[in-house]
C-alpha cells in the first residue's frame, strides 16, 4: 500500500511538474504577444518582430492596414487565452488528485473543459491564420499552416476527452462498488 | 431490479435485530440498510453467506426474483 502511494505521489509531481511548464510557457508566449501587440498600438507601425501567425509574408506585395493586423492580433491573443483556461481546469484536477479524491464527476468534467479549451486554441489559431492568409492575398497552402504546435494541441485535447470519459466510467464503477455488500 | 432482498422478513421470523446482525456480519447499519432497502446493486457470496449462517436460512429465503 505505502508502495502505491509513493508511486501514485510520484505520478503526481510528474504532472504538477508538467503543469508547471505549460503554465510558464504559455504565460511567456501571452507576454510575447501582448507586447507585440502593445508596440503596434503605441508606434502604429509594426515592430520589428515578426508577427506571429505562421502565415509566411516574407514575398508578400499587399499592403496589409496596421488596423487589420491589430484585429489578428488581437484575434491571436484571445483564442490564446484558451490554452490557459485549459491549464486552469487541469490546476482544478491536480488539486483533486492532491485530495485523493481521484473518481469524482468533477475531474472528468474539468478534463472535458479543458479539452475543449485546448481544441478552441488549435482550431481558433488555425482559422485566424486561414483568414489572415486570406486577408493578404498570399498563394500559401492552407496545409504548411498545419504547425506541430497545432497537431499537438488537437491530440492532447482529444486526449483530455479520452481522460475525461474514462475518468466518468471510474465513477460509475465507483458507485457499483460502493452498492456492493 | 427484479431482485428482491426479503431480510427484514427472514430477521422477523428469527426474532432477531438488524443491530444483532450488524455486529454478527461486520457491516455498517448504512450497509444493510441498502440491502433492505434494495439500493444494493451486488452481494458478495462472503456476505450472503455470513447472513445465510447468522440466520440459518438459505440463499432462497434472502433472494427473491420477482418479474416487474
Amino acid at each position: 500500500m505505502k508502495k502505491n502511494t509513493k508511486k501514485m505521489d510520484k505520478g503526481m509531481n510528474a504532472f504538477l511538474t508538467i503543469y508547471m511548464v505549460g503554465i510558464i510557457f504559455a504565460i511567456g508566449k501571452l507576454i510575447d504577444y501582448l507586447q507585440w501587440t502593445f508596440q503596434l498600438i503605441k508606434n502604429w507601425n509594426l515592430p520589428n518582430e515578426p508577427f506571429f501567425s505562421k502565415v509566411n509574408l516574407v514575398n508578400n506585395t499587399t499592403d496589409i492596414s496596421i488596423a487589420a493586423y491589430l484585429i489578428f492580433a488581437i484575434a491571436y491573443i484571445i483564442v490564446f487565452c484558451f490554452i490557459i483556461l485549459g491549464l486552469y481546469q487541469l490546476n482544478e484536477t491536480t488539486q483533486l488528485f492532491a485530495d485523493k479524491k481521484i473518481f469524482q464527476s468533477e475531474i472528468s468534467l474539468a478534463f472535458k473543459r479543458s479539452g475543449k479549451s485546448f481544441l478552441a486554441f488549435a482550431f481558433g489559431t488555425l482559422i485566424i491564420d486561414i483568414a489572415f492568409l486570406a486577408w493578404a492575398s498570399i498563394s500559401n497552402r492552407i496545409i504548411d499552416l498545419l504547425s506541430t504546435e497545432l497537431l499537438v494541441f488537437i491530440i492532447v485535447g482529444y486526449l483530455m476527452f479520452f481522460l475525461s470519459d474514462i475518468f466518468k466510467e471510474g465513477v460509475n464503477i465507483k458507485e457499483e462498488n460502493e452498492l456492493t455488500i | 431490479m427484479a431482485i428482491i432482498v426479503n431480510l427484514d422478513v427472514m430477521l422477523a421470523k428469527r426474532k432477531m435485530q438488524s443491530k444483532e446482525l450488524v455486529e454478527i456480519l461486520g457491516i455498517t447499519p448504512a450497509n444493510l440498510s441498502i440491502l433492505k432497502t434494495g439500493k444494493a446493486k451486488a452481494i458478495r457470496f462472503t456476505t450472503l453467506d455470513a447472513i445465510c449462517e447468522a440466520l440459518k436460512c438459505q440463499p432462497g429465503d434472502i433472494l427473491e426474483y420477482r418479474i416487474e
